[in-house]
């Protein structure tokens, strides 16, 4: 076989990353320029100020990444570039450069799901095993994906609220942290004890998940303190806050698996970042014997090599972007 | 570029209209359309035929003029992101233009341009004959022609009862070029925030 090289882009949320991969699984270079600094003082993303910077970025980025590659646009199989879900203004920006190249060089242009590429950031870490189970957690998403084949996706639970990475930042912002919360959270966690009494959120039969309920119980527990005049621990709060997500997330998984008999499981996101998760859902997965992989923590957060390595079995299934497509902001990833 | 003609790209999607012109030499392709809320479905398909109806190919063009701003922040960056992929691809000078400019070219007089936004407010382009910049700015529309009463008025709404006048912005800005990867939006209009309230019973 032919060594296919993908040129990928992903301008979703607030990364302005570009990225060449090889036959879907080989990083061959990579640039992601974050954003976080820009936002940090809104303690989230803005949504404008996130397309503008995509804008300003785009061109160097591309031009980085292909001289560290060594590689010219003709050497290229094809561009992948984030379709969504994700901000629509942001989107766009990695979408029209990716329609300039693909026409000026003839080159097809495929569109990837945001969740797809998560998923295959997997595969840059070793080879995908199917049946698959993914647990997707990140700012925007939870959600289990249950996996037959390569790129075959079936939704079986996800939140009904709040997405897992969005209760962290919220909570980061209640006990005055930094953004992103996860990893805030996840270092002041390890300093303190799991000793408040927070419930575990909707720990009942389904493979759905909330998260409101926490955060909710979190800023009550907060106001009730504050109260009583009594001082919060914060480093127990992160570690009973973490506790729970990470109790009632294994739980799920472990359900799902069980579920539907699958014995490979994928945590991907970028709230798969999280040192206690990984390392719990590993720990369960050694117990029973089942095949587990995690990201490199720099593919777990938005990246473009994660839409190189989709982009790569998108390509070869032949989706295609026409002139016409535009960004998607609200779109399923099994509904295609 | 001796023995042929110097072909250059135009391209502004910032506003109520878009255009699309190639310069040829001295043939001038031009296309102008109401904006609306489908310019990102259906720009490729635009430029495609602009470029047929030219009867050139964009590798080869010689320069690209691309309007950066004021306008809708969307429809900037749609033709930023094209025009700075098309010059670093192609290897070309680029050189942004204020909208204004587009339609100051029309002009061989003082002439204030102005483009609503919402309410009474939006931008404003003073150019001198020379189309030199006096002053940019986003303000109240109203207000500001009531102290030039004597100086020309024209509103980009009304864009297509003008004409653009390529050969003049080709001439005025033969030796203008910037950096690709340098090259930003000018929204003017500055940005403001609504405190952000993620949580109703926060």
């Amino acid at each position: 076989m032919n060594d296919k090289y993908i040129l990928a882009l992903e301008t979703s949320c607030d990364e302005t990353s570009v990225a060449i991969v090889k036959n879907g699984y080989q990083e061959i270079a990579s640039v992601v320029m974050s954003q976080i600094s820009e936002h940090e003082l809104y303690g989230g993303v803005v949504p404008e100020i996130a397309s503008r910077i995509h804008e300003q970025n785009i061109t160097w980025a591309l031009e980085k990444v292909l001289r560290s590659a060594n590689l010219k646009i003709k050497d290229i199989d094809a561009i992948a570039v984030t379709e969504g879900p994700g901000l629509v203004g942001a989107l766009l920006v990695g979408i029209m450069v990716a329609k300039t190249l693909s026409w000026l060089h003839n080159i097809p242009l495929v569109p990837v799901h945001h969740i797809a590429g998560h998923i295959y950031a997997s595969n840059l870490e070793k080879p995908m095993k199917f049946p698959l189970m993914a647990l997707v957690v990140s700012g925007g998403h939870t959600e289990l994906i249950l996996m037959q084949e390569d790129y075959s996706f079936e939704k079986i639970g996800g939140t009904l609220d709040d997405a897992v990475g969005e209760a962290y930042d919220k909570v980061a912002r209640l006990l005055e942290l930094g953004y992103p919360g996860g990893p805030y959270i996840d270092k002041l966690a390890k300093e303190g004890v799991d000793n408040y009494d927070l419930p575990l959120p909707l720990d009942d039969n389904s493979l759905d998940f909330s998260f409101s309920g926490l955060k909710s119980a979190v800023i009550n527990l907060l106001h009730n303190e504050k109260q009583r005049k009594k001082e919060i621990n914060k480093a127990d709060l992160a570690a009973s806050f973490q506790n729970r997500v990470v109790k009632i997330l294994t739980k799920k998984t472990m359900r799902a698996m069980e579920k539907y008999q699958i014995n490979n499981l994928a945590l991907v996101g970028g709230v798969a970042a999280n040192s206690t998760l990984r390392e719990t859902l590993e720990k369960q997965c050694q117990a029973k014997g089942f095949h587990f992989i995690v990201p490199k923590l720099i593919h777990c957060t938005d990246n473009a090599t994660m839409i190189g390595a989709a982009g790569f079995f998108a390509h070869q299934l032949n989706h295609r972007f026409d002139d016409q497509l535009k960004a998607k902001s609200v779109n399923e990833l099994t509904k295609e | 570029m001796r023995g042929r003609f110097v072909k250059i790209l135009f391209l502004d999607t910032s506003s109520f209209f878009i255009n699309i012109a190639i310069a040829n030499g001295s043939v001038i392709t031009h296309h102008q359309e109401k904006n609306d809320n489908k310019l990102s479905e259906r720009i490729f398909l635009i430029l495609k035929q602009v470029f047929q109806n030219a009867d050139i190919t964009p590798q080869m063009l010689d320069k690209i003029y691309v309007a950066n701003g004021p306008g809708s922040f969307t429809g900037i960056r749609v033709g930023l992101s094209i025009a700075k992929t098309l010059a670093w691809d192609l290897k070309i000078p680029i050189q942004p233009l204020s909208t204004f400019v587009f339609y100051a070219s029309s002009y061989s007089e003082d002439i204030i341009i102005s483009l609503y936004d919402r309410d009474e407010k939006g931008y404003i382009g003073f150019y001198n004959k020379n189309l030199t910049k006096k002053e940019e700015e986003y303000t109240n529309i109203g207000d500001f022609l009531s102290k030039y009463q004597d100086v020309k008025h024209f509103d980009i709404e009304k864009a297509g009862e003008v004409e653009i006048d390529f050969f003049r912005l080709i001439k005025k800005f033969a030796k203008k070029e910037e950096a690709v990867h340098g090259i930003k939006a000018n929204y003017l209009k500055p940005l403001s925030f609504k405190k952000i309230v993620g949580d109703n019973n926060e």
